[in-house]
C-alpha cells in the first residue's frame, strides 16, 4: 500500500519538475598563469548540488538546471576555490572560470580534530595533509610509511630493517609521553585499525606490520594531527597523535564524458643491495654480498571510478608481488576495494567504504639469531660458522592474512545548520603463520625438523556519533556546537603450536612431528569510551577560537574503570585581513592550541598480583606472571604551541609551529630487585615527568609556472628533544639490553653506558684500557647519545619541462641520532673485526695478515712505540674494548647516525598529448614513469644502513644495528593509462 | 530551537556517563592469568605447591649449568657448533659482567623460588584446612615451603657473591626497601633452621635427603662435627636420588644448552682423560662426542640426552663421601676408604686402595658430575683453575645493585 502511494506520488512529482523552464550550463575552467584548461575540475551548483567534472579540454556541461539564481563553485587539488553567482534565465549559459594556483595548501580543507575539517587557513592547530593522489603519479609506494615518510613536518615513519612487509615506527614530534609505543592511532575512513607489528614465531627480531596490508593506492589523503593539541577531542589514545588515512572515492563524471573512468597501473622493477659489504663491516664480505638478489617488484592497479549525482563509487583491484633483494623475503598482496556514496535526498549522505586485502609475507632469517643470512657472514671470517648456508635458506616462514577494514556512515541535515553523523567501523584480521625447519637439515636447538602454526584473529569495532550545530550570535560572530560520543572495542586471540621430530622433510604437516614441543594461546578484550564537546567561535574571517573536553573511560582489569577528563583550547588571527601588512605578505596567521591526551595504562597494571599457570616436571604450577599497581592513572599529557603561517608573493609559502609537550604522572615501570622475587614484570608507578619542545617548518617556493615549465620546491626542518624531568626517585630504568635508559635530567633512551680509552707505560708502550670517567651515581656510565636524531627533514623538489616531463626528486637526512653498531662489537669478539685487528698488529700484540699468509698483501707491520700514529692506533684500539672490569663497553660501538639520501627520484613523461592525435579521446591519460627508492646515500656510519633497529619497530630497544637487513634500493617503471 | 538541543545535547551527554563506565567494564576476563586473591582457596593450595616446585627445578637446572662453567667441569670454545654466548664465555673465564643476563635469569629464578616458597607459608597460614584430605594438603605445602625456602637460602649462600671475596645474598620482603647484604654465614644458618622447620612434616626419605643436605652446608662451613651427625642420618645406599623433573616444556636446561639441544658447555677434557684411564668410570661420566668447527672431538656431557631427563640434587653417593671426607680429616681413613669403594661399587668401578684428602675430592669430581658441586669443592680444596682476582661465586646482578639501596659494600 506504502509502495503504491509512494508511486503515485512519483509520477504526480515527475511530470511537474519536466514542466518547469530548465537550462544548461556550461563553459571551461583554465589555470590562471598558464591559461592551461584544466581537466577534472569540479563544478558544482550548490543550492541543487548538481555538478559536473571538466573534461580533458576543460569544458563542463551541467543539464536541466530550473532557472533561478545559484553560487557556481569550482574546485581543484592544487588551485584555489571560485564561488560565482550564476544566474540561469537561458537555455544556455556560458561560464568560463579561471582558477589561481594554491601554491600554499591554503585552500585545502584538513581536519583539525574529531568531526572538524576546516581550510588550512582557518586552523587553529598545526595540520599535515599528504595528497597520496598526486605522489602516486610518480611513485608506486610498497606501503604507506614509504608515502608518508618526508612528505610533513613533525613525523617520520620509518622501517624497522629492509624487510618487505616489515615493522614501521612512527616518530610523532618530540615523542614526549614516556609510556606505550609511542604509536598514534590511525583511522582508514573512520575505522580505528590495527596497527601492531606482529612477530609471531621469531625471525631473529623482525616482525610483520599490520600497515602492509594497506594498499598505498587505494589511498586518497592522510591527515595527521601531530600532538595532543590537535588530538584532545580523540582522548586517551591520541597521546601521539592520529593519522586519518581516507580512502579514494568516486568522481563526479563530466557531462560529456563517460559516466566513469578505469585507470590501469602497472609496474615492474627490482629491489637490490643498495651498499654491498666490505671488508671493513663484514666478516665475510663476499659470501654476504653473494646473498643478494635482484628482487622483483611488480604490480596490477585496475580502478573503476565514477558516478552522477545520486551515487558515486569507486572499485579496485590490485595485486603487488614484491619480493625482496635477500631470499625468503617477499609479498603477495592482492587489495579489493569498493567505496560508495549515497545522496538519496539532498540533506542524506550514505556512505560505505569496504577493502579486503590477502597477504602473503615472507620474512628471511636475520637479526640476534645464529640462523640468520647476516649473522652467518658478518660475525666471523668463517662462513656459516653457526648454521650450514642451505639450512639457513631452506626455513620457511610464511604468515598469511586476511583482513577486512569496512565502515558505515551516515550524515543528516534534519535542519540546514545541524549536521548529525553516526558510523560504524570493523576492522578484522586473521593471520596464519606456518614456521618450517626441514627434517633431513640440522639447525641448533631442533631435532630432526620442526614446524611452527600462529593464529591471531584480531577484531576490532568502532562506534561514532557526533552532532554539529551551527549558529550566528550576531551577524558577524558565528558559532558552532559540537558534541558526540566514541567507543571502541577490541578483542585479540592468539594461539601457537610447536612440533619437533619429523621422520622426513617431504611431510611436514604438525601431526607429522613426534615430538611435542610447546603450544599455548592468548587473549584480550579491552574497550574505550569517550564523550566529547566542543565549541567553536568565528569572528568575520579574522579570529578564531575553540574550547572542547573530552571525559574517556578505558577498561582496566582488577580495578574500576579508568575514567579522565582532558581539556583542549585554541585561537587563530589573521593578521592579514587587518590591512596593516606589506602588499608582499598576501597572508598571514598566527595561532596557538592547547590540548591534554593521555596514554593508558596496560590492561593489567591495576592488578595488583596475577599467577599464571607454568607447566613443568611436576605438572603445572602458579608462578607469578604480573605485579601491578591498583592506584595507577594513565599518563597525562599537555601540548601547547604556537605556530604561524604566511604566504609571499602568492608564492611563497611558510609554516612554522613551536610546540611544548610536559608529561605528568608517567607511568614508570620499577624494576622490584630480584631479591624480593616480583621479578615477573615491572611495577608500574604515576610518578614520571618528562618534557619534550621542538620546531617544526616547511617552506614551499613555486618560483616558475608556464605552459611548458613548473618548478615546485619544499624544504622541510623538524627540530626536536626531551628530557625526562623527574622517576619519582625511582632508579634509572634501562631497556633489556642495558643500554638505553630512562635517566633524570637526560633524554628518554638516551644511550647510557661505558666506554674504554689507552693507557700508556712511561716509555710511550700501551698499557691496556682503561674506563672514561663518567657519572658516579651511574656506576660510571657515560651518556653516548640519543637513538633518534635531533634535527631531520627533507627537500623535494619537482620540475616539469617541455610540458609534458615531469622530474621529482625527494632527499631526507637526519643529524644529531646515534646508532649502536652491534654487529661490530660482535665482530670484535669474534675476532673478525678487521679494523681492530689491523690496529692489533701495529700495536705489535698479535700478528695479522689481512689476506692470509699466501695472499699478495703483507702482514701488518708494528708501529714505532711511542709514535704519534702508535699513540693514535692504541687509542683507537683501546676504544673497541668490548668488556672492562665487569662491565659492558657498549659506548665504543656507538656512531653517529647522520645521513642524507636520496630517498625517491622519478622521470615522469606523460604521452596524454601526443596518443589524443590517434585516439579520439579513447584514452583520458597516458604516462610512463621510472621511478627510484634510496638511491644515494652518505652517512658517517660504518655499518650499512644507519636507519634499521634489530628489534622491530616496537622494542623498547631502539637505533641497534644487529645483523640488521639493510633498506634496499628500488627501481622501477610504471605504466599508467585512464580510459 | 536553540534551546531544546542545549537539552538534548546535554540529555545525551548525562546519559552517556553511566553508559560508557558500563560499556567498557563489559569485558572478558583473561584466560591466562588470574588474580592473588583467587588463590586464597584451599583447593587451590597443590596448584600453588607445584609453581614452587616448578620453580626449583628451572633454577636447578640453570644454577648447575652455571656453576659447571665456572669451575673447571665446563669449558666454553667457540670451535664447538652453536657456542656463542658472551654470557658463557663470562662464566668460563670468571671475568663475569654485572649485567650478565644468563646470570640475571638465574638469579631472578632463586629469587622468585625463595618468594613462592615463603608465599604458599604465608597463604596456607591464612586458610583453614578442614578434614584428613586438607590436612594432608596442608602438610605436603608446610614441607614444600619450608623445604625449597631452605634451598634458595642455601643456592645465595653458596654460589653468589658481592664482591669476589663476600660470599652471600639478599632477601628482600618489602620491595620498597629491599634487604641489605647478608653474608652466607647468616644464609646458611637462615637455611638451616628452614631445612629443619620441614623435616616435621617430611617423610622418612624426605627426612634423609633433608640431612644430607644439611650435612652438606655443614661441610661447606667447615662444621665437620655437625655435617657428620647429619650426614649419619642421611641418605644410605639404596636411596633414590631426589631430583628437580623436567619436561618437555620445563626442559633440563644440560639438555637445552650443555648437551644434545645445543652444546654451548662442553665437559672438560679431563673427564675424558678419567674415562680412558678407567672405561668402566663411563658409568658416572657419560660422554657424548661432538665434532668441533676444526675437526676436534669434544665430549658433552652424556648424563641428560632427553629434556625430561631429572638432575640430583642430592644422592646416598654423596653422603657417603661426606662421611669418607670427613672420616679422612679425622684420620680414620680405613671406614672412608670402604664408603668410597661402596660409591664405586654402585657404578661397576674397581675399588681403590687406599684413600686421602685428595682421592676424596677427586672422587667427588667424579662423582658429582654435572651437580655444580665441583665449583664448591675447588674453593673448599683450594683448586682454583682461573687467574687471582676472578670471580668464584656468581656475582649479584647488575639489577640487584641498580635497584637496592641497602647493599653497602
Amino acid at each position: 500500500m506504502h509502495q503504491l502511494r509512494a508511486l503515485c506520488l512519483l509520477l504526480f512529482v515527475i511530470p511537474s519538475i519536466a514542466l518547469a523552464q530548465q537550462g544548461t550550463v556550461s563553459g571551461i575552467v583554465t589555470d590562471a598563469e598558464s591559461g592551461d584548461p584544466l581537466p577534472g575540475a569540479n563544478v558544482v551548483l550548490s543550492q541543487i548540488r548538481q555538478g559536473a567534472a571538466t573534461d580533458l579540454d576543460g569544458r563542463f556541461t551541467i543539464p536541466g538546471v530550473p532557472y533561478g539564481t545559484y553560487t557556481l563553485t569550482v574546485s581543484f587539488i592544487g588551485y584555489r576555490t571560485v564561488e560565482r553567482e550564476v544566474s540561469v534565465q537561458s537555455p544556455t549559459t556560458d561560464v568560463s572560470v579561471a582558477l589561481m594556483p594554491d601554491y600554499t595548501g591554503l585552500e585545502e580543507v584538513v581536519v583539525t580534530g574529531i568531526a572538524s575539517a576546516t581550510s588550512k587557513a582557518r586552523a587553529e592547530v598545526a595540520v599535515s595533509r599528504i595528497d597520496a593522489e598526486q605522489l602516486q603519479e610518480n611513485y608506486a609506494y610498497q606501503d604507506v610509511s614509504q608515502l608518508m615518510n618526508g612528505k610533513i613536518t613533525g613525523v617520520s615513519v620509518q622501517p624497522a630493517s629492509g624487510n618487505i612487509g616489515g615493522g614501521i615506527r612512527f616518530v610523532m614530534r618530540s615523542s614526549t609521553g614516556l609510556n606505550g609505543d609511542g604509536q598514534p592511532v590511525i583511522y582508514v575512513d573512520g575505522v580505528r585499525i590495527d596497527n601492531a607489528e606482529v612477530e609471531g614465531f621469531g625471525v631473529g627480531g623482525q616482525g610483520v606490520s599490520m600497515l602492509a596490508n594497506l594498499n598505498p593506492e587505494d589511498i586518497a589523503s592522510i591527515d595527521v594531527l601531530k600532538g595532543p593539541a590537535g588530538a584532545a577531542l580523540y582522548g586517551t589514545s591520541g597521546s601521539n597523535g592520529v593519522v586519518l588515512i581516507t580512502t579514494k572515492r568516486g568522481q563526479l563524471a563530466g557531462a560529456t564524458a563517460r559516466p566513469f573512468s578505469v585507470s590501469y597501473k602497472g609496474v615492474y622493477g627490482a629491489n637490490s643491495q643498495a651498499r654491498e659489504y666490505t671488508k671493513f663491516n663484514a666478516g665475510t664480505p663476499e659470501t654476504a654480498n653473494a646473498f643478494f638478489r635482484n628482487g622483483l617488484i611488480s604490480q596490477h592497479n585496475v580502478a573503476v571510478s565514477g558516478g552522477s549525482n545520486q551515487v558515486r563509487y569507486f572499485a579496485s583491484y590490485d595485486k603487488r608481488l614484491e619480493e625482496g633483494h635477500l631470499p625468503n623475503n617477499q609479498q603477495d598482496r592482492q587489495s579489493f576495494r569498493a567505496n560508495f556514496e549515497a545522496f538519496p535526498v539532498q540533506n542524506v549522505t550514505i556512505r560505505a567504504n569496504t577493502g579486503y586485502t590477502l597477504n602473503e609475507i615472507a620474512r628471511p632469517q636475520n637479526d640476534n639469531n645464529i640462523f640468520g643470512y647476516l649473522g652467518n657472514t658478518l660475525l666471523s671470517t668463517t662462513p656459516f660458522f653457526f648454521t650450514d648456508s642451505l639450512a639457513i635458506e631452506s626455513i620457511a616462514d610464511d604468515q598469511r592474512i586476511q583482513r577486512f577494514v569496512g565502515s558505515a556512515d551516515v550524515e543528516w541535515q534534519p535542519l540546514p545548520r545541524l549536521q548529525l553523523r553516526a558510523s560504524v567501523g570493523y576492522d578484522g584480521t586473521n593471520l596464519r603463520q606456518d614456521q618450517t625447519y626441514p627434517a633431513n637439515l640440522s639447525y641448533s636447538g631442533v631435532v630432526n625438523g620442526e614446524r611452527n602454526i600462529y593464529n591471531r584473529t584480531n577484531q576490532q569495532y568502532t562506534y561514532d556519533f557526533n552532532a554539529r550545530y551551527s549558529y550566528d550570535i550576531t551577524p558577524s560572530l558565528n558559532a558552532t556546537t559540537l558534541v558526540g560520543a566514541q567507543a571502541f572495542n577490541r578483542i585479540l586471540r592468539t594461539s601457537f603450536f610447536t612440533k619437533q621430530n619429523f621422520s622426513t622433510e617431504l611431510i611436514k604437516n604438525i601431526g607429522a612431528g613426534a615430538t611435542f614441543i610447546d603450544g599455548d594461546e592468548g587473549f584480550l578484550h579491552a574497550r574505550e569510551a569517550g564523550i566529547f564537546a566542543q565549541q567553536e567561535f568565528a569572528f568575520q574571517n579574522r579570529l578564531f577560537a575553540t574550547l572542547g573536553l573530552r571525559r574517556d573511560f578505558a577498561t582496566a582489569i582488577g580495578s574500576e574503570a579508568a575514567a579522565i577528563y582532558y581539556p583542549k583550547a585554541s585561537l587563530a588571527i589573521r593578521i592579514d585581513e587587518f590591512d596593516v601588512l606589506p602588499a608582499a605578505i598576501n597572508f598571514l596567521k598566527l595561532r596557538t592550541a592547547y590540548g591534554e591526551t593521555g596514554q593508558l595504562p596496560g590492561l593489567l597494571d591495576a592488578s595488583r598480583l596475577r599467577w599464571e599457570a607454568e607447566p613443568s616436571g611436576y605438572g603445572a604450577g602458579a608462578v607469578l606472571d604480573f605485579i601491578g599497581n591498583v592506584e595507577i592513572e594513565p599518563e597525562r599529557i599537555r601540548e601547547i604551541e604556537f605556530g604561524l603561517e604566511a604566504e609571499f608573493l602568492n608564492n611563497i609559502g611558510l609554516e612554522t609551529t613551536y610546540y611544548l609537550q610536559s608529561a605528568t604522572n608517567s607511568i614508570i615501570d620499577f624494576a622490584n630487585v630480584p631479591s624480593s622475587g616480583l621479578t615477573a614484570s615491572d611495577v608500574p608507578f604515576n610518578v614520571g615527568e618528562a618534557r619534550g619542545w621542538g620546531i617544526e617548518t616547511s617552506l614551499s617556493a613555486s618560483p616558475l609556472r608556464t605552459r611548458n615549465y613548473g618548478l615546485d620546491l619544499t624544504f622541510i626542518w623538524n627540530y626536536q628533544d626531551n628530557e625526562v624531568r623527574d622517576l619519582g626517585g625511582a632508579q634509572p630504568i634501562y631497556d633489556g639490553f642495558d643500554i638505553n635508559v630512562i635517566k633524570e635530567g637526560m633524554p628518554r633512551s638516551a644511550f647510557y653506558t661505558w666506554g674504554t680509552r689507552a693507557t700508556f707505560n712511561e716509555d710511550g708502550s700501551y698499557a691496556g684500557p682503561e674506563l672514561i670517567p663518567g657519572d658516579e651515581d651511574a656506576d660510571g656510565r657515560r651518556f653516548y647519545g640519543i637513538p633518534y636524531p635531533k634535527h631531520n627533514g627533507s627537500f623535494s623538489m619537482n620540475v616539469r619541462f617541455l610540458k609534458n616531463f615531469n622530474l621529482n626528486v625527494l632527499a631526507d637526512w637526519q643529524l644529531g641520532g646515534s646508532i649502536f653498531n652491534n654487529t661490530a662489537y660482535f665482530q670484535t669478539l669474534f675476532g673478525a673485526n678487521y679494523r681492530r685487528n689491523v690496529l692489533g698488529a701495529q700495536l705489535g700484540l698479535r700478528p695479522f695478515d689481512p689476506d692470509g699468509e699466501d695472499g699478495p698483501e703483507a702482514p701488518i707491520e708494528a708501529l714505532e712505540v711511542g709514535s704519534d700514529a702508535y699513540r693514535a692506533a692504541a687509542e683507537e684500539y683501546a676504544g673497541m674494548e668490548t668488556s672492562f672490569q665487569g662491565v659492558s663497553t657498549d659506548g665504543n660501538y656507538i656512531e653517529e647516525a647522520d645521513f642524507l639520501k636520496l630517498r625517491e627520484v622519478s622521470l615522469r613523461y606523460d604521452f596524454t598529448d601526443l596518443i589524443r592525435k590517434y585516439t579520439n579521446d579513447q584514452i583520458r591519460s597516458i604516462s610512463f614513469t621510472l621511478s627510484a627508492r634510496n638511491l644515494w646515500m652518505t652517512t658517517k656510519y660504518s655499518g650499512a644502513d644507519p636507519e634499521v633497529n634489530f628489534d622491530g619497530s616496537r622494542s623498547a630497544s631502539r637505533a641497534t644495528d644487529f645483523l640488521t637487513l639493510p633498506q634496499p634500493r628500488s627501481i622501477y617503471g610504471s605504466l599508467s593509462i585512464t580510459f | 530551537m536553540r534551546r531544546l538541543l542545549t537539552f538534548l545535547a546535554s540529555a545525551v551527554l548525562l546519559l552517556s556517563v553511566p553508559a560508557c563506565d558500563t560499556f567498557v567494564e563489559d569485558v572478558d576476563d583473561p584466560i591466562d592469568t588470574i588474580g592473588d586473591e583467587q588463590l586464597n582457596d584451599v583447593s587451590q593450595v597443590p596448584f600453588v605447591i607445584t609453581g614452587v616446585e616448578a620453580r626449583f627445578s628451572t633454577t636447578y637446572g640453570f644454577l648447575t649449568v652455571f656453576a659447571g662453567g665456572l669451575s673447571d667441569e665446563l669449558i666454553f670454545d667457540q670451535r664447538v657448533p652453536n657456542a656463542t654466548f658472551p654470557t658463557f664465555a663470562e662464566f668460563d673465564s670468571g671475568d663475569i659482567q654485572f649485567a650478565n643476563n644468563s646470570n640475571d635469569g638465574l638469579y631472578n629464578d632463586v629469587g622468585e623460588l625463595r618468594f613462592f616458597a615463603d608465599n604458599l607459608l604465608e597463604r596456607i597460614a591464612t586458610l583453614e584446612f578442614v578434614g584428613e584430605e586438607e590436612q594432608a594438603i596442608q602438610r605436603e605445602a608446610q614441607f614444600v615451603g619450608n623445604f625449597y625456602g631452605g634451598i634458595a637460602r642455601y643456592i645465595l649462600a653458596t654460589y653468589y657473591a658481592l664482591t669476589p671475596d663476600q660470599p652471600g645474598g639478599v632477601i628482600t620482603t618489602d620491595p620498597d626497601n629491599p634487604g641489605p647484604f647478608l653474608p652466607a654465614a647468616d644464609l646458611y644458618s637462615q637455611a638451616l633452621e628452614k631445612l629443619e622447620a620441614a623435616k616435621a612434616f617430611a617423610s622418612d626419605y624426605q627426612t634423609r635427603v633433608i640431612n644430607t643436605l644439611i650435612a652438606r652446608i655443614h661441610l661447606f662451613q667447615g662444621n665437620y662435627g655437625a655435617a657428620q651427625t647429619a650426614a649419619a642420618a642421611g641418605l644410605q645406599e639404596g636411596d633414590d636420588p631426589f631430583s628437580s623433573l623436567h619436561s618437555v616444556d620445563n626442559s633440563n636446561y644440560w639438555y637445552v644448552q650443555a648437551g644434545r639441544g645445543r652444546s654451548q658447555f662442553v665437559a672438560d677434557f679431563v673427564y675424558k682423560d678419567y674415562v680412558d684411564a678407567d672405561p668402566n668410570e663411563a658409568a658416572r661420566i657419560p660422554l657424548d662426542p661432538i665434532e668441533g668447527n676444526d675437526g676436534t672431538t669434544f665430549y658433552r656431557q652424556g648424563k641428560y640426552l632427553e629434556r625430561t631427563d631429572p638432575i640430583p640434587l642430592v644422592t646416598w653417593q654423596e653422603n657417603a663421601l661426606i662421611l669418607a671426607e670427613i672420616d679422612v680429616r679425622n684420620g680414620s681413613t680405613a671406614p672412608a676408604l670402604q664408603r668410597v669403594n661402596e660409591v664405586r661399587a654402585s657404578h661397576g668401578i674397581d675399588p681403590l686402595d687406599s684413600v686421602d684428602l685428595d682421592t676424596i675430592a677427586l672422587e667427588r669430581r667424579k662423582e658429582l658430575f654435572t651437580m655444580g658441586l665441583r665449583l664448591v669443592d675447588q674453593r673448599r680444596f683450594d683448586q682454583w683453575h682461573l687467574p687471582a682476582g676472578t670471580w668464584q661465586y656468581l656475582p649479584l646482578t647488575q639489577s640487584e645493585r641498580n635497584g637496592n639501596p641497602n647493599l653497602g659494600s
